[in-house]
């Protein structure tokens, strides 16, 4: 009785804590030839947890604006369905790729999730542009140049809305805990931030390791089996602390 | 003391930006490449070729855009490029790390040709046949 008990507290946990639309490069610099292929993992998952959900085929893993929309594998990632792609990195240059998965019913919350997550590389150590917006429709700015940052640095971010400064949004923030580290309690699992008037947000890593920031902005709805349900879009950034 | 203030700054400006410099092959030519982190082309700046020896084999200056597509580079091991100022960045040419170009693959045009005509030929005569 004890376990069924320990498990469904688990489980509960589980769906009670954010997921993420995890989307990691195999190095945000590169500095060499032996580095230049890039391999990208896109999975939903409980990233501090490291517990997985299946991630349905995305529409695409892109490059900039949709310039160039990269080859997919299916690959499995903590026993569930992922992707995986590779990209070539052959100039120097501040390179900006995305997923555009496919809306995603969460019946627990009835409601629909569509995650963008991006991931910006410098290659060979050019640093021009990472300010710059790709032109999605939610989207995090990075306030700090995002390829390079320690543990104990400030991470912050803006957040935009259709290109405009969304203010009052929560940001929730998890680390991809490959560590095994523990949280001390389950609230402690996602931080939550929130944007200011001008659409700002700051978070200090505290540790080394991938930070997931996702800005969330629930807006439009999408029919399911016949009801209409609300559609929570997430404005990702996934951002490494060395 | 106003020398000194002006030295200082002109030294903090120098160090603001890092010099960068790629080296790749491009259409059998060593592509040179110099720019500042800023994303900035090292422009006009000063290409030194240097042997096994690190001696100087030939100047060059790169164009506008940083860039310099060198033909002739089997005796050169080192590239130096130096920017106004004092920048100054080098890179080894690494010759294992060359991809093989893919090659260009010419069509058998002739026998191509041969093959149509042959062909017509004989759609021709089996249309005779048929008139026939």
């Amino acid at each position: 009785m004890k376990k069924l008990i320990s498990s469904l507290a688990l489980i509960g946990a589980t769906i009670a804590n954010a997921h993420f639309l995890t989307f990691l490069p195999s190095t945000d610099n590169v500095n060499s030839k032996e580095q230049s292929t890039v391999k990208f993992e896109a999975m939903f998952i409980h990233p501090f947890e490291q517990t997985g959900m299946t991630m349905e085929k995305p529409e695409g893993i892109y490059l900039e604006n949709k310039k160039e929309k990269l080859s997919l594998k299916e690959v499995s990632k903590f026993e569930h369905k992922a992707w995986e792609t590779t990209y070539k990195i052959k100039r120097p240059g501040v390179y900006k790729f995305f997923v555009q998965p496919e809306p995603y019913f969460e019946p627990a919350e009835e409601k629909f999730i569509s995650h963008v997550p991006k991931s910006i590389i410098s290659a060979y150590a050019m640093e021009d542009g990472w300010d710059e917006a790709i032109g999605l429709k939610y989207e995090i700015i990075p306030m700090v140049k995002p390829f390079s940052l320690y543990a104990g640095n400030i991470f912050s971010g803006k957040v935009l809305h259709n290109g405009k400064a969304a203010s009052n949004v929560e940001v929730e923030v998890e680390l991809y805990n490959e560590f095994g580290l523990k949280a001390p309690s389950d609230t402690h699992i996602t931080q939550v931030v929130k944007t200011d008037e001008n659409g700002n947000f700051s978070f200090v890593m505290n540790h080394k390791g991938w930070w997931g920031f996702a800005a969330l902005i629930e807006e439009g709805e999408k029919e399911y089996k016949g009801k209409m349900y609300p559609i929570e879009n997430g404005a990702l950034i996934w951002i490494k602390a060395y | 003391m106003r020398i000194l203030f002006f030295l200082l700054f002109i030294s903090a400006t120098l160090f603001a930006h890092k010099l960068n410099l790629f080296l790749d092959f491009k259409d059998e030519k060593l592509y040179i490449y110099s720019y500042f982190n800023s994303g900035a082309p090292c422009k006009n700046c000063k290409v030194e070729l240097l042997d096994k020896d690190d001696k100087l084999v030939k100047s060059l200056q790169t164009d506008e855009n940083g860039e310099y597509l060198l033909a002739d580079y089997k005796d050169i091991s080192c590239i130096r490029v130096e920017a106004f100022g004092g920048h100054a960045t080098r890179g080894k040419i690494d010759i294992q790390n060359k991809e093989e170009e893919t090659p260009i693959t010419k069509e058998d045009s002739f026998l191509e040709s041969i093959i149509a005509i042959i062909l017509i030929i004989l759609i021709f005569l089996g249309l005779k046949r048929v008139k026939k």
